[in-house]
């Protein structure tokens, strides 16, 4: 076990989570279930963390936000990250749902969106009149544009740094998609796609098997 | 409004300190701010070196959060009213000028120069004056080209704007595009390097 990243968290009067070693002094809203081995670096990226679901986010066992990831959820936004994923000061814009498995691996300045406007149904002056109501509000909050769209990210992705995946997508198992490529349409499993625009460049051999899953756990964990 | 979606926001004032701002700064002096642009923190000017009388101008109700405004000595950086900004980089060493009702979407980078020069000698140059012991005065000249983005454009995640550039009213540069030429009015552009694509 790696003692340096077991933090100790701590619950404040107003149910606020406080991480051993947040330099940011606000601390993870309430509404967050945390498992007790998940790193998270600090809570400046929730200050646009809006999700009014009593489980507005969940992250399980052995996962990692690491330096800023910023969390950009409306009120009905719902993130979950599965076990063993690293998630390394991306950004994860959410308004409907995004599911990221196990053994995922985000890089930095990476954005994984359920929500982009429509182009086609947005002329210019509907664009406007959304800056100016947004300039007016108070809060400032951006709202929905366009249909959120689910994202899933299956087990064993990984993202490389800068790359976009757009609404609606779904990662197959143990795809990889390179860095600053945008994803506009599923990846199929073991696949590896590069460029802008994006292109399958080649399958890998799925040898990730639950087999192997279960032996390496075994033998990294004791 | 609950208390949990108490804004994170402030009104830009010139030569203040931003209530509660966890990075230690002050908003600079010398720039020019209409009414109700707020801002979430004053870590957005670290690197707003410019010496100009204004280096900023900032129309009214516009929104700027984890923004990063860099300038040169002689950068300057105009936005018009009604922008939104999140998470933009806006790098000047010449003019970046942004109109009206324009939202920059989070990790988009706005630059009107190359940053450093493309030549072997002086880029090795440039290393030396920018580390801790060099003189950032004496860096070499870099190729700058100012930057102009009409009113209404919207631009996308990690989008990337290069020098020279100016992109017509209305234009919208999808998320992940690098756009290295003009791009006309009413546009949409994707991609690397972007192309005009069908909607």
């Amino acid at each position: 076990m790696r003692e340096n990243i077991i933090q100790v968290k701590e619950v404040d009067k107003d149910g606020r989570t406080h991480v051993e070693g947040d330099w940011y002094s606000k601390g993870l809203p309430k509404n967050i279930v945390l498992s007790d081995t998940v790193y998270v670096e600090t809570s400046y990226g929730f200050s646009t963390f809006y999700s009014q679901d009593e489980k507005g986010l969940i992250i399980d066992q052995a996962s990692g936000c690491y330096q800023i990831v910023d969390f950009i959820v409306s009120e009905k936004g719902k993130v979950s990250i599965g076990k063993f994923s690293v998630i390394n000061g991306a950004t994860i814009v959410c308004n409907s749902s995004i599911t990221i498995g196990n053994h995922c691996m985000l890089a930095w300045s990476s954005v994984i969106t359920d929500t982009w406007f429509d182009i086609s149904t947005s002329p210019i002056e509907v664009r406007q009149e959304l800056l100016i109501n947004v300039s007016k509000n108070s809060l400032r909050s951006f709202p929905i544009t366009g249909k959120p769209m689910p994202v899933i990210l299956e087990d064993n992705c990984w993202v490389g740094f800068g790359a976009i995946i757009m609404p609606g997508v779904r990662l197959g198992r143990g795809s990889v998609v390179g860095c600053k490529t945008v994803i506009l349409e599923d990846v199929p499993p073991y696949a590896v796609i590069t460029g802008s625009p994006a292109k399958i460049v080649k399958f890998l051999n799925p040898d990730d098997t639950n087999e192997f899953k279960e032996k390496t756990l075994q033998e990294y964990l004791q | 409004m609950t208390e949990q979606q108490e804004s994170f926001l402030h009104l830009i004032k010139p030569g203040e300190a931003i209530p509660n701002d966890w990075f230690k700064g002050l908003i600079p002096s010398n720039i020019k701010v209409g009414e109700n642009s707020v801002i979430d923190s004053s870590q957005s000017f670290k690197t707003f070196f410019s010496k100009l009388p204004i280096a900023l101008i900032i129309g009214s109700y516009v929104t700027i959060w984890r923004a990063s405004f860099a300038t040169e000595e002689n950068g300057l950086i105009e936005i018009g009213d009604y922008c939104y900004l999140a998470g933009a980089s806006l790098v000047a060493s010449q003019k970046i000028t942004i109109g009206n009702r324009v939202l920059i979407a989070g990790g988009a980078t706005i630059i009107d120069s190359d940053f450093h020069p493309i030549a072997p000698a002086a880029r090795l140059a440039d290393t030396i004056a920018i580390s801790p012991l060099g003189n950032h005065n004496k860096r070499p000249t870099v190729k700058s080209k100012p930057v102009v983005i009409g009113d209404d454009v919207w631009i996308g995640y990690n989008a990337t704007i290069l020098k020279g550039v100016t992109i017509g009213a209305g234009a919208i540069i999808t998320p992940g595009s690098v756009v290295t030429e003009n791009v006309a009015a009413g546009i949409t552009v994707a991609g690397n390097p972007a192309k005009p694509v069908e909607i």
